[in-house]
C-alpha cells in the first residue's frame, strides 16, 4: 500500500487547514516542554547556588528569609547573631572553616558582601583574576560585576544609612574608597554579581569592633574573641556528613538556628511543585484538547474528501488502506507539530531563562531535555491514538453514500 | 467473463423510516463481448444496480456470480481485492483526485496493494494514456479538459486489463463530441476486445450503440424478456 499520493492531494487541497493544524498542536507542544525545562532549570540553578552553604547558622526567625539573603542576595533584614556564636563556630572540632556573611552598602546596586577571603576563594574554586583582599579598603568582585582590577569606588549607602552616617563621628569610615583587587570564577549564582570585602571593613561601616584589638591594622583570621562583633549568618563547612548532623544540631539554641539550606529549598521545591503540578495538568488539558480538536478537524478535512475516499473504495481500495491514508495525513500534522513545538521550546527557551536568569542572578540553562521530549512523544502517540478515530470512521462509511 | 445474477433485492429505508424496496431483479445474465445499456428515470435504482454488481452493497440479498466466483459470499477485503483486478469503473464527474498528475490518477489502483508501480505497469499506464490522447504533460488533473478527464477516468478503469468496465452515465457531463468519443470507445471496449461492458446512461447515442438495453422503473425490469435474452 501507498497513501503518499493521496495524502499529497489532501495536503494540497486544504494546505492552510494543514499548516494552521501542524501550528496549534507545536504551540501546545512548546507550552509544555518551555514550562518544564524552566522548571527544572530554575530548581537545578538554586539547588546549585547553595551547594557551598552547608550549614547556615542565623538567628532564630524565618529560615527562608536566611536562604534568601545569603545565598541569593536577595535583600532583607535578617537579624544580627550573638557575636558568641561565630567565635564558637570558628573554633569548633570538626569544622572545616566557619565564615561570617555580613551585608554591608551597595555599589550601583550591587551588594557588598563582608566576608573572609578564605571563603571568597572556596565559592570561586580559585579566583578568576588578580589577588585576594588583603586590607579593608580591598575588594574582589564577582565573575559577573561590570567593575575591573583597579578600579575604585566609594560605596552608595542606603537613606537610613545616611542620617546615621551624619551622627557618625568615626566618619573617615563612610569615605572609604575601595579598590578591586581580584575576580571571581563565575559561580551562576547571584555572588556573580556582588562585590566580596572583608568581613572587618562592614563591622566598621557599622560602627562595631572589627574583630582584632584597635590599632591593629590586620584583617581576616584569628579573630580577637574580645572584639568580635555578631553577622547576620555563618557558613560552617562541616569535615564529614556524620560531623555535619553533630554540628547542626550543636549549632541550635535559643538565641540561634543552625540548618541545612536544602531543608528550605525542599520546602520551597514542594510548594513550586504544587503549583508546577497544577500549572502541568493546565497545560496536559490543553495539549489533549488540542488534540481532541485535531482529531475533530481531521474528521471534518476528510469528510470534505469522504467522495474521494468512496471513489477509491469503488476502484478496490480496501478499507485499510482509506485508514492508512487518513491516519497517515493525521500522524504527519501530529510528528510535524511535535518537531515543531519542541524546536520553538529550545529557542523561547533560552531566551526566558536569561530573562529568568537577569532577575535571579541565577545561572539558569532551560533547554528542553529528556523529559520534556519524553513528555512530548507521549502526547504526540495519544494524538497518534486518538487519529484511528477520524481514520476508522472515514473507512466504514459506505462507498454508495459517499458517492451520493 | 460470465456474469450470473439471481434474485437480487435491495431494501432501503427512507427518511420516515418505512422500507422499501430500490432494487428487485430476478435474474441478469451478461458475458464477455456484451455491452449492456442500463436506462430508467432518476431513482428507479440504475447505480445500485451497478454497485451491486460490483460487490458494493452489504446488505443485498440474492447471487452475484461472475465465473465462478460467488461474490458476495467473500470476505470484505476480498471483495475489495476482486474489484480492483476485475471491474473497472468510469463516473459520470470522473472522480480523478485534481491535485495528482493524470499519470499519478491512472496509477492510483495500483497504489492499493502495492508501494510502487512496476516499470511494467507505468509503462502501461503512459501507454493507455497516448492511445486516449490525453496530454500527460499536465502536472494536475484538474487543469485538463472534461473530455481529457473523462478519458483518464478510462485509462484508470483499464489500468489492470479488467475483463468487465462499469460505467455509470459515463458520458452525462461531456460536450457532444467528447460524448461521442468516450461512447465509441466504450463500446469498441466490447467489441473489438470483448470485455462485457455495463453502462447507466440517459445518453440515446450511448445507449443506441450498446448491444442490449435494460431499462428499470421502481428497481424492476420493465422488460422481461430483454434480460433473459442476454
Ligand atoms: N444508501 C441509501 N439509503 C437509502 N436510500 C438509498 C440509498 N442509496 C440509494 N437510495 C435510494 O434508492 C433509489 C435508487 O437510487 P439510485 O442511486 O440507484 O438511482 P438512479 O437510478 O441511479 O438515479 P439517478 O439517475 O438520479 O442517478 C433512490 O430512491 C435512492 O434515493
Ligand atoms: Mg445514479
Amino acid at each position: 500500500m501507498n497513501p503518499i499520493p493521496v495524502i499529497r492531494a489532501t495536503m494540497r487541497r486544504h494546505w492552510l487547514l494543514f499548516l494552521l493544524f501542524s501550528g496549534i498542536v507545536a504551540f501546545a507542544i512548546a507550552l509544555g516542554a518551555i514550562l518544564g525545562a524552566q522548571e527544572r532549570g530554575f530548581r537545578q540553578a538554586s539547588a546549585r547556588a547553595a551547594d557551598k552553604f552547608d550549614i547556615l547558622v542565623a538567628a532564630p526567625g524565618s529560615q527562608t528569609d536566611v536562604v534568601l539573603t545569603a545565598i541569593y542576595l536577595r535583600p532583607g533584614t535578617v537579624p544580627l547573631l550573638d557575636a558568641k556564636v561565630l567565635g564558637d563556630a570558628l573554633a569548633a572540632p570538626h569544622v572545616a572553616f566557619a565564615a561570617p556573611i555580613a551585608f554591608g552598602d551597595n555599589h550601583q546596586g550591587a551588594p557588598i558582601i563582608g566576608t573572609l577571603a578564605s571563603f571568597v576563594d572556596y565559592l570561586s574554586g580559585g579566583l578568576a583574576e588578580g589577588s585576594t583582599f588583603r586590607t579593608e579598603a580591598e575588594a574582589v568582585v564577582g565573575a559577573a560585576s561590570p567593575l575591573k582590577i583597579g578600579d575604585r569606588f566609594k560605596p552608595e549607602h542606603g537613606l537610613e544609612h545616611h542620617a546615621a552616617a551624619a551622627e557618625d563621628e568615626d566618619g573617615d569610615i563612610h569615605d572609604l574608597e575601595i579598590t578591586v583587587v581580584g575576580r571571581m570564577k563565575p559561580t551562576g549564582t547571584p555572588w556573580d554579581r556582588a562585590i566580596a570585602v572583608p568581613v572587618e571593613q562592614v563591622w566598621k561601616t557599622h560602627s562595631l569592633p572589627n574583630g582584632h584589638p584597635p590599632g591593629d591594622e590586620r584583617i581576616g583570621l584569628p579573630f580577637d574573641p574580645r572584639y568580635i562583633s555578631g553577622v547576620p549568618v555563618v557558613v560552617v563547612k562541616p569535615d564529614s556528613v556524620v560531623a555535619a548532623y553533630r554540628l547542626r544540631a550543636q549549632f541550635r539554641g535559643q538565641d540561634r538556628m543552625s540548618f541545612f539550606p536544602a531543608e528550605v529549598l525542599v520546602q520551597i521545591y514542594g510548594l513550586m511543585g504544587n503549583v508546577q503540578a497544577l500549572l502541568s495538568s493546565i497545560v496536559m488539558a490543553t495539549q489533549l484538547l488540542v488534540l481532541l480538536a485535531l482529531a475533530g478537524g481531521a474528521f471534518a478535512i476528510v469528510s470534505l474528501s469522504r467522495r474521494q475516499f468512496a471513489v477509491l473504495r469503488v476502484l478496490g481500495a480496501p478499507r485499510g488502506y482509506v485508514v492508512l491514508c487518513v491516519w497517515s495525513y493525521v500522524a504527519i500534522i501530529i510528528v510535524m507539530g511535535t518537531v515543531l513545538g519542541l524546536a520553538m521550546a529550545a529557542g523561547l527557551s533560552s531566551g526566558l531563562a536569561a530573562a529568568l536568569s537577569k532577575t535571579t542572578g541565577l545561572a539558569i540553562t532551560a533547554l528542553p531535555g529528556e523529559a520534556e521530549i519524553r513528555s512530548a512523544l507521549s502526547t504526540a502517540l495519544i494524538g497518534l491514538a486518538l487519529a484511528l478515530v477520524p481514520a476508522g470512521l472515514i473507512a466504514v462509511q459506505k462507498p454508495m453514500d459517499g458517492l451520493n | 467473463m460470465q456474469l450470473r445474477a439471481d434474485s437480487l433485492r435491495i431494501t432501503f429505508v427512507d427518511a420516515a423510516g418505512a422500507r422499501f424496496t430500490a432494487l428487485d431483479i430476478p435474474r441478469l445474465e451478461a458475458g464477455c463481448g456484451d455491452s449492456l445499456a442500463i436506462t430508467g428515470p432518476s431513482g428507479s435504482g440504475k447505480s445500485t444496480l451497478l454497485y451491486a454488481l460490483a460487490g458494493l452493497v452489504d446488505d443485498l440479498e440474492g447471487n452475484v456470480a461472475w465465473d465462478e466466483t460467488m461474490l458476495m459470499r467473500l470476505p470484505q477485503t476480498a471483495r475489495d481485492r476482486w474489484r480492483r483486478e476485475n471491474a473497472g469503473f468510469v463516473f459520470q464527474d470522473f472522480h480523478l483526485i485534481a491535485e495528482l498528475s493524470p499519470i499519478e490518477n491512472v496509477l492510483m489502483p495500483a497504489r492499493f496493494a502495492l508501494f510502487s508501480a512496476s516499470a511494467d505497469l507505468k509503462a502501461r499506464a503512459l501507454n493507455l494514456l497516448d492511445e486516449l490522447r490525453v496530454p500527460i504533460a499536465r502536472k494536475l488533473s484538474s487543469q485538463l479538459s472534461r473530455g481529457e478527464q473523462q478519458r483518464v477516468a478510462i485509462a484508470r478503469a483499464l489500468l489492470f486489463d479488467p475483463p468487465i468496465i462499469l460505467a455509470d452515465e459515463p458520458t452525462a457531463s461531456l460536450d457532444a463530441e467528447a460524448a461521442n468519443d468516450v461512447s465509441t470507445l466504450l463500446t469498441e471496449l466490447a467489441a473489438r476486445s470483448g470485455k462485457l461492458v455495463i453502462t447507466v446512461s440517459h445518453d440515446e447515442r450511448l445507449i443506441e450503440r450498446c448491444g442490449a438495453r435494460l431499462a428499470l422503473e421502481h428497481g424492476r425490469l420493465k422488460q422481461h424478456d430483454v434480460a433473459a435474452v442476454l
